[in-house]
């Protein structure tokens, strides 16, 4: 049996998560007013909903033949396809991601300006930009961010719990 | 009338002009730069729009959203490369006219098809709103909750993401929107005791995160495989924008008309948008101009008309009932709730001089693209120039800024971190992100009104089906929702016929 291993394993993570926040929300506060419907209720519908689709996502996903959906074959395919090329992207994808993460976590640390300076001059260092002209650029460029937003604008900026 | 003065009155402030100008300026860089899309431009210049008047945050957006609409033709035009996908449809013609050295012409036609097709659609807005927001009065929250399920479901459906994937994107979208305190009670929902939770998940970090990091990656990976620079296709030849002469203007005015027709009506239909007008346009034209494909001036004013005409039209739904019926209209639904309007029939009576103070400033914005797009061509040709890499960590910065201001928590810059990630799978594995942030900006509107009809209903769910409009938009919406399968066993059924007969 030829299984598309993405959305296979997606439904099952789906699913997961819709069993997770349908014990989650049996522990919500019920509504003690009449005829009102209560918070568990929209959640309800909503991982029900959540629960059905991914069952048939998983369905779908065992390739047995013909599947109903055609935007789902089509996908599956190409991911299988070419997925040497896609594990590399998805690699360097991660990689750019980790980097906006420590800039997230650099700016709740440092600050806004030194944090978003240091990680654009590292990101495009990384892009392939000589050192200089990538550090020039950041700074000039968080700067002119900052300017604008917190002295144009005035809208105070994130300040690092270490200073 | 007097709703009409008010409005002339509260648009016409130098505030308001400047963010209007400095909205299309945006629009059309972000248009005309390929690979950049005037969604992004969007939800980064929502912050901006915090210290604004509700009008002139409005104008920016709406000036962003002209512009970027106007803007996409001239990279089609020019290089071949359609700036927005709205402006696919022209790169048929108008490439080939530019090819054969009439790039002015194509270009001046496309400014002036652009504009004409935006203020025939703000017209037919201007008429049609109105009278649609008394007739929504009348909707009661049962007849509202279908009404939204139908639009949902029509974008979900058409978003090409196939029906399950769909269904599953936009569902999550409205999952989201449990997050925090119960609209009703106030108790809180899965915020596991993080007290930043609370308020609930915000639309713009969600919205940052969705549309601009995956953007931010994509155009960094494909840097460093360029070795740092994005190779930029440049124009040999200088361009000159002349206006259209009048014989032009005569000889294209009823393709311009029913284009312009089209994707009024068009753009007032969930789902369907700019691309899907601009094709229809480009392929009605085929009926009356035989020289079409071949580099001739309609090939360029129909999809022109037609996209940019959309605009009025996505414009109605949103203004008169709320719904939002494209991406853009969610971000810009997502800017009117976050300065606290609700855009819907009641926004009719209780703001209405705002609402056409809005009409009015898109009157003005129309002719600043067209001003801007005539006398400011060499400064967009050079704008196709700016280097790709750069502006994205530009736009990387501003997404950390954005995500912040929107309540000055460092959660949101977490979530819209998170919600980027989520928005780079999903663009890979064929998930509509579309569908995420309409769940997300109609999450609460679904609730509300879901619980409202059930409370008045006390209980009974058949009221949906009771209600012969409400039947309508529901059994509208199933039908659209499951159109792709239709189709194919439609298509599966008559292929096995024919099948048949030939052995």
């Amino acid at each position: 049996m030829k299984i598309n291993k993405i959305d296979f394993f997606t439904s099952i993570v789906l699913l997961g998560i819709t069993v997770f926040f349908f014990y989650q929300t049996s522990l919500l506060q019920s509504s003690a007013v009449k005829n009102e419907m209560g918070p568990r209720f929209f959640p309800y519908v909503c991982l029900i909903a959540i629960g059905a689709f991914s069952i048939a996502l998983l369905v779908s996903s065992l390739k047995t033949g013909k599947i109903a959906v055609k935007g789902d074959i089509e996908e599956g395919d190409a991911s299988e396809a070419g997925e040497g090329e896609s594990q590399h992207t998805i690699k360097e994808a991660m990689i750019y991601f980790g980097m906006i993460l420590l800039i997230i976590v650099g700016v709740y640390y440092l600050g806004f300006f030194p944090a978003m300076a240091i990680g654009i001059f590292g990101i495009l260092w990384f892009t392939g930009w000589k050192p200089h002209t990538a550090g020039i650029f950041s700074v000039v460029a968080v700067a002119a961010v900052v300017f604008i937003f917190q002295y144009l604008i005035d809208i105070p900026l994130p300040k690092g719990v270490l200073f | 009338m007097e709703l009409f003065f008010e409005g002339l009155h509260i648009a016409l402030t130098l505030q308001n002009f400047l963010f209007m100008l400095i909205g299309c300026v945006v629009g059309l860089i972000f248009s005309a730069i390929p690979g950049l899309t005037f969604n992004s431009a969007m939800v980064l210049c929502i912050p901006i729009t915090f210290g604004l008047s509700p009008v002139a945050a409005i104008s920016l957006m709406l000036g962003i959203f002209a512009g970027g609409m106007c803007g996409g033709a001239f990279p089609a035009i020019l290089l071949g490369i359609p700036g927005a996908p709205s402006s696919a449809a022209t790169v048929l013609d108008g490439h080939i006219m530019a090819e054969k050295g009439e790039a002015g012409r194509a270009l001046g036609m496309a400014v002036f098809a652009s504009v004409f097709g935006g203020l025939f659609s703000l017209i037919v807005l201007m008429l049609v709103a109105p009278q649609l927001a008394k007739v929504a009065l009348k909707f009661g929250p049962h007849v509202i909750f279908s009404l939204v399920i139908f639009g949902f479901s029509t974008i979900i459906g058409l978003s090409g993401s196939g029906v399950i994937k769909g269904v599953l994107s936009g569902i999550f979208g409205l999952m989201l929107c449990t997050v925090g305190m119960d609209p009703v009670l106030g108790t809180p929902r899965f915020t596991f005791g993080n007290v930043s939770l609370l308020s609930g998940i915000d639309i713009m970090p969600v919205m940052i995160g969705l549309f601009a990091l995956p953007e931010v990656v994509k155009t960094l990976i494909e840097g460093k495989r360029a070795g740092g620079k994005i190779p930029v296709r440049t124009i040999q030849h200088s361009v000159k924008v002349p206006f259209p002469t009048w014989r032009e203007i005569k000889r294209c005015f009823w393709v311009l008309m029913y284009s312009s027709g089209i994707g009024t009506i068009l753009g007032a239909i969930p789902g369907t948008g700019g691309p899907v007008a601009a094709f229809i346009a480009y392929d009605q034209t085929k009926h009356f101009t035989k020289e079409l494909g071949t580099g001739c001036l309609e090939g360029v004013a129909a999809p022109e008309a037609a996209n940019n005409a959309v605009e009025g039209g996505n414009l109605i739904p949103l203004m008169t009932l709320g719904i939002p019926t494209s991406s853009s209209m969610a971000i810009l639904m997502g800017a009117f709730l976050i300065h606290g309007l609700a855009p819907g029939p009641l926004l009719f009576q209780s703001e209405g001089g705002l609402v056409y103070a809005i009409f009015i400033s898109l009157f003005i914005i129309y002719l600043m693209a067209l001003v801007l797009q005539f006398w400011g061509i060499k400064a967009f040709v050079q704008i196709l120039k700016l280097p790709r890499v750069s502006l994205m960590s530009i736009i990387l910065t501003i997404s950390v800024v954005g995500a912040f201001v929107t309540n000055l928590n460092f959660m949101s810059i977490i979530i819209m971190f998170c919600a980027g990630l989520l928005g780079y799978f999903m663009n890979r594995y064929g998930y509509s992100i579309v569908a995420v942030t309409l769940g997300v900006v109609l999450g609460g509107p679904i609730e509300a009104n879901l619980r409202s009809a059930m409370n008045i209903s006390q209980g009974d769910a058949s009221v949906f089906v009771r209600d012969p409009l409400s039947l309508v938009f529901l059994v509208l919406a199933v039908i659209v929702l499951f159109f792709p399968v239709i189709k194919k066993l439609i298509m599966g059924t008559i292929s096995n016929k024919a099948g048949g007969k030939a052995s």
